[in-house]
């Protein structure tokens, strides 16, 4: 089978915003500083402030963002006018309140995702955002990125042809678990291993790769099955490390996902199965697996043969013609920046230019309804029906 | 070439690599837990004992040094590395960290005369003014043509350690001990503050037969340069673009192992620790002559008996 990979043309000199957006992060965890070291390379960004309950993160944070001011209390940043925006990256049933409050202050916002815990914060979020005239982009990245929307246009242009599966994956060996020194710190750093909390791998995980499927086929699931159990971590635990779901479109067709902590094979990937082709998805690359009697298109001939474990493959590379030119084929391939970088850049992209976010506060509440659910599911180890209700803004 | 990481330590109960000597019975209620991962080239090792939690402590070096390869690689897209070597002699925005890096690779250069560098110019290194611009503000970085590459290969390593230890800093862990390659290493925790009582002991290997050394850490990072080993002869002097000539090897010992790492390539090329060399290091060189051990951790250096 042939394999196609899906690549953009991209620069890699970056974004340049129009305009100076002075951005505040809340909370310096892992995905804070994540955060911040990718606004740091955004010209014309400046990180205003940065804020953490805890004084040795924010004093890690204070290293790696030149320049900001640091808080310990969120309050202090959403009161400083000279803050255009800020980036929430605090454990998830912290962001209603946060994110609320951001919103009152009438300041833009950055909303790591899943967007709440329950979905009634869900719920509140996305009207708290939809009654502003301000942005609120949740940190889901499959919008943004290039090897995604270009993936897509091929996907909605009869490509993949007669969609017949879909599935999707996120495996990594891990505990999921955080030391501390002090126990009482311990337990709020492990939000995620709280049954009160945690959204579970559906939520934290899944509904990143939720998005995906809401995007590509502009329709929801109508009930969700789950399993889950602790198969490795026996420490006590009682959120799975291991998950396998099946989520089920109106129209009968189907999502299976598998999420463990127990193995790492797979990583992170999106598959869609048709008739002509399958297009798998993996964040950074993207893939076109073409059937034996599926029509030739034209950009094939620009595409560069490589071998794709068993198969010979064509690899896709958009911008082929003036690569090749270059004798750069072979570099087109991956993405330059982090998804993360790009869901970044169009937010601070529609803050300087006032356009809506290229991912809705409705879309990230509907990926983490869906999200919420199936935990719900794989923790009830039953079926359970997705109200369409749910679904609408 | 290298290390040969040993643990002959009694107290910590910290279980060694495969291929390291330990004395038999050592019993211990800690956990230990032992990691590996390809990254960077070179297999990168963690070990680390804890009273509980230990695998997680480990994964969260180990995370670490993968975001660090993620960022730092030549060799796959995604990473400034990459953007800078690809932006054909255009510069790209940098984050305040890595201008940091690149900041204080530009100070390891000076002191060491341009005999560490992070530019190469085809298959050789060349001085870092040569090849790299910082702007002012430190916000963008640029090669001179795009012959230059950045290649951080000789810091990237002691980079991720240097993050693994901040990180440590908030974990419940008792000792560990990490190396990437065997020829960076970092040892801490154990809780002691003499090496007579308890440390980590390693034996810098000469690649070549001869007896080795061996080195008691405690809190600090090592690093091993040789033209000895797998590749002979690899070690390029920026100076002149030809193999360097210095010393068939050298090790710094360090709290950073970023610096140990600058350092030790330096040190290997110029064959002598400069009067430039920060005095907080200490310099394992062998010379001609023999062996000379310069600095704060030499009584922590065992010498082979001539």
């Amino acid at each position: 089978m042939a394999a196609v990979s899906l690549v953009p043309t991209l620069g890699f000199a970056g974004m340049k915003l129009s305009a100076p957006v002075s951005v505040g992060v809340i909370g310096l965890g892992r995905q804070g500083r994540a955060i911040i070291a990718e606004l740091g390379g955004i010209e014309g960004v400046q990180i205003g402030a940065i804020c953490d309950t805890d004084e040795r993160r924010l004093r890690a944070g204070e290293r790696r963002a030149r320049g900001a001011k640091t808080h310990l209390d969120a309050g202090l940043v959403l009161d400083d006018p000279s803050i255009d925006a800020v980036c929430i990256a605090t454990p998830t049933h912290q962001h209603r309140e946060l994110a609320e409050a951001t919103l009152a202050a009438g300041k833009h916002v950055y909303l790591e995702a899943p967007m709440a815990h329950t979905i009634e914060d869900c719920q509140a979020i996305a009207r708290a955002a939809r009654d502003s005239d301000l942005i609120l982009q949740p940190g889901v990245h499959a919008r943004s990125d290039p090897v995604y929307q270009l993936a897509r246009s091929f996907f909605r242009s009869d490509a993949v042809r007669d969609l017949v599966a879909m599935s999707a994956a996120r495996a990594r060996k891990t505990t999921w678990r955080t030391p501390s020194t002090d126990p009482q710190r311990e337990k709020e750093l492990n939000w995620r291993l709280d049954p009160a909390l945690s959204t579970g791998l559906a939520g934290e995980w899944g509904t990143h790769q939720f998005e995906v499927f809401h995007w590509y086929l502009d329709r929801f699931p109508v009930s969700v099955s789950g399993y889950g159990d602790v198969r490795l971590h026996k420490d006590g635990r009682e959120i799975a490390d291991t998950i396998s779901c099946a989520l089920e479109f109106e129209d009968g067709a189907r999502l299976d996902y598998n999420a463990t902590l127990a193995n790492s094979y797979g990583g992170m990937h999106e598959l869609f199965r048709g008739t002509n082709a399958a297009i798998k998805l993996a964040w950074s690359h993207g893939w076109m697996f073409k059937e034996a009697d599926a029509p030739t298109q034209g950009w094939e001939v620009y595409a560069n043969r490589q071998q794709f474990h068993n198969d010979e493959g064509i690899t896709l590379i958009a911008g082929a013609t003036k690569l090749a030119e270059q004798g750069k084929l072979k570099e087109g391939v991956g993405l330059p920046y982090t998804p993360l970088r790009y869901a970044l850049q169009d937010f601070l992209k529609s803050v300087g230019e006032g356009t809506p976010a290229v991912t809705s506060a409705e879309d990230g509440m509907r990926a983490t309804i869906v999200g919420i659910l199936t935990d719900k599911a794989v923790r009830e180890k039953t079926t359970i029906s997705i109200d369409p209700e749910l679904m609408r803004a | 070439m290298g290390i040969r990481p040993g643990v002959d330590d009694r107290t910590t109960g910290v279980s060694p690599p495969d291929h390291a000597r330990i004395e038999p019975g050592v019993q211990t209620d800690n956990e230990y837990a032992r990691l590996v991962v390809d990254a960077m080239g070179t297999r990168f090792e963690v070990l680390v004992s804890a009273a509980r939690d230990a695998r997680a402590i480990a994964e969260e070096a180990i995370r670490l040094v993968e975001g660090c390869h993620a960022e730092l690689t030549r060799f796959e897209p995604g990473g400034i590395v990459w953007r800078v070597n690809h932006a054909a002699g255009e510069s790209v925005p940098i984050g305040a960290e890595i201008a940091g890096l690149l900041g204080r690779c530009g100070r390891y250069a000076l002191e060491s005369g341009n005999a560490f560098s992070v530019i190469r110019r085809g298959s050789c290194f060349v001085p870092m003014s040569e090849g790299l611009t910082i702007s002012d503000d430190s916000r963008r970085a640029g090669l001179h043509s795009v012959d230059h590459q950045l290649d951080l290969g000789g810091v990237a390593k002691g980079y991720a350690f240097d993050l693994v230890r901040e990180a440590f800093g908030e974990l419940p862990f008792e000792a560990a001990f990490l190396h990437g390659g065997s020829s960076t290493i970092l040892g801490i925790g154990l809780n002691a503050t003499d090496y007579r009582e308890s440390s980590w002991t390693v034996e810098i290997d000469p690649g070549d037969g001869s007896p080795s050394p061996s080195v008691r850490l405690i809190d600090r990072a090592m690093s091993v340069s040789s033209q000895n080993g797998d590749r002979p002869g690899h070690i390029l002097d920026p100076r002149t673009g030809e193999v360097a000539g210095g010393v068939g090897i050298a090790a710094c010992i360090g709290e950073s192992a970023e610096e140990t790492d600058a350092w030790s390539t330096a040190l290997a090329v110029l064959g002598e620790r400069p009067a430039s060399m920060p005095q907080r290091l200490t310099s394992v060189v062998r010379s001609q002559t023999g062996w000379a051990v310069v600095g704060p951790d030499a009584d922590a250096v065992g010498l082979p008996k001539t």
